[in-house]
């Protein structure tokens, strides 16, 4: 198989990644703090999606890109919710709004066809906002005796390695749609960094329930 | 077929190419940046935990000293009790046994005035001891007029002259007041057990919101080191003067050096002080 054949399978099976996170979120979200379950929202969301855009693509035969704003929005809304002790809280209801206003403004005047890199390049640069704000609260603090076994530092850590690669992949995607052949090699690159994002998510259902949230 | 190894060389020149190098830096780094927190907050947190330790380490010093500077005084109290009525009482009732109704008028008057002399030093005695562990002054009139009084008796019984300083002078929290006393009792006890000194000079400077003395006298001094484990060789240190400070929320600072005298420097926080009357 070549690379360019790994890259494709890549990116189909990026559109079931959140499956498992989403089954497993199913079984243990009794036992889970807001936070997991907040993520366990997003994952079920995101597993609908997937869902959803492979239907349409692959047995309706139709467009799928309807989907981005809906999903962009969900994205932002549970980060955003995810992170809620790390924002001001006073900020919130108008972080979740604007952001829905803008997402729906944008597919409503794109006719929901288009890629969505301004609302993405938004979503990307909110959510790395959150976990910086996350880390350096986490190092001002020091309430947190071992990193690892708290939820959020997973979350934080996904979506900052996933969301800092994709903001500049949001930012430049223009270059490569004229390029077919490059263009599948960065979204290989991009799929491979969404299945990262959900190995994190998946850690973060095997952990306990921490006692301050 | 690998569309990869098809691309032509001029192609990965093109910016497209930069860009994605681009993403697989920042993606390295960001991953680099997660794995740096991770070691960074365990290294914070190990920092943090020693300056815990430390802090209670010190705290426990504190206590100790607080208990030990109570037994101190204890035993000071105990040793005056005996030193100075251990003695006298016995030689009054050995006055009192001797005397007899038929006994020489002369040998009786003798014996009475011996029992009344010795009474008379007890009673003395006894104002001494209850000067030297509250003196009246203090409470009555403060920290001020109570020094006074004991570097007064100081100069009166030891070859030391005592030089006090004193700017805007007003009284504060009668506790506070206390503590300072029985601070300066100790650089002033222990300049009398253990150093030459001749001259004595104390300096307060009452501020708005807070006291400075500055105490100074002209011994030999000794090696600065020795401040840093137990205070002056031979006293009790400074633990029980730390202690008494971290009650204060004071800061003190001590300098010597052989040939040089001693000096303590001492800052005093004074939030509920009142103007002198």
């Amino acid at each position: 198989m070549s690379v360019g054949e790994i890259f494709r399978v890549v990116t189909a099976a990026s559109n079931f990644v959140a499956i498992v996170p989403a089954i497993i979120a199913i079984l243990t979200f009794n036992r889970h703090s807001r936070t997991q379950r907040y993520l366990a929202i997003l994952v079920w969301g995101e597993a609908l999606v997937g869902l959803c855009g492979s239907f349409f693509n692959h047995i309706l035969q139709r467009p799928n890109i309807w989907l981005i704003p809906f999903y962009v929005i969900l994205n932002f809304v549970m980060f955003t919710l995810i992170f809620r002790h790390y924002i001001n809280q006073r900020l919130i209801p108008y972080l979740i709004a604007g952001f829905v206003i803008f997402g729906l403004t944008y597919g409503i005047v794109t006719n929901f066809y288009a890629f969505g890199e301004p609302i993405r390049i938004v979503e990307a640069g909110g959510i790395l906002i959150y976990c910086v704000l996350y880390f350096r609260t986490t190092l001002r603090q020091l309430d947190k005796e071992n990193l690892t076994q708290d939820p959020i530092f997973w979350i934080s850590s996904g979506a900052f390695i996933y969301y800092s690669a994709s903001f500049l992949f949001f930012v430049t995607i223009g270059f490569f749609v004229e390029m077919a052949e490059i263009n599948k090699l960065v979204w290989g690159v991009h799929a491979l960094l969404a299945i990262l994002l959900h190995v994190f998510f998946f850690v973060i259902a095997f952990l306990k329930r921490p006692r301050t949230d | 077929m690998d569309h990869f190894m098809e691309i032509p060389e001029s192609i990965l020149a093109e910016p497209a190419y930069a860009i994605l190098i681009g993403i697989f830096f920042v993606f390295f780094m960001a991953t680099l940046l997660i794995i740096f927190l991770l070691f960074y907050q365990k290294k914070l947190l190990q920092a943090r935990r020693k300056a815990d330790q430390l802090e209670k380490d010190r705290q426990k010093e504190l206590i100790d000293a607080g208990i030990l500077a109570q037994e101190q005084d204890r035993k000071r109290m105990a040793n005056d009790l005996h030193d100075g009525f251990g003695g006298t009482l016995s030689a009054i009732k050995l006055f009192v046994g001797k005397l007899e109704p038929n006994m020489p008028e002369e040998k009786f008057a003798r014996f009475q005035d011996k029992a009344i002399h010795t009474l008379d030093e007890n009673i003395t005695e006894l104002r001494g001891i209850i000067n030297d562990l509250l003196p009246q002054s203090l409470e009555d009139e403060g920290l001020i007029p109570a020094i006074k009084g004991m570097t007064h008796q100081l100069g009166s019984l030891k070859d030391i002259q005592v030089h006090l300083h004193i700017e805007n002078e007003r009284r504060f929290a009668e506790d506070k007041e206390k503590a300072v006393f029985r601070i300066l009792q100790e650089l002033i006890n222990n300049a009398t057990k253990y150093s030459k000194a001749k001259n004595l000079n104390i300096d307060f400077l009452f501020g708005e919101s807070q006291l400075k003395i500055c105490y100074r006298e002209d011994g030999p001094g000794f090696d600065p080191g020795i401040l840093q484990n137990e205070g002056r060789p031979g006293s009790f240190g400074f633990k029980s003067i730390a202690s008494r400070m971290a009650y204060l929320d004071g800061h003190f600072e001590a300098n010597t050096a052989p040939g040089e005298g001693f000096q303590v420097h001492l800052s005093i926080p004074l939030a509920t002080s009142s103007p002198m009357k």
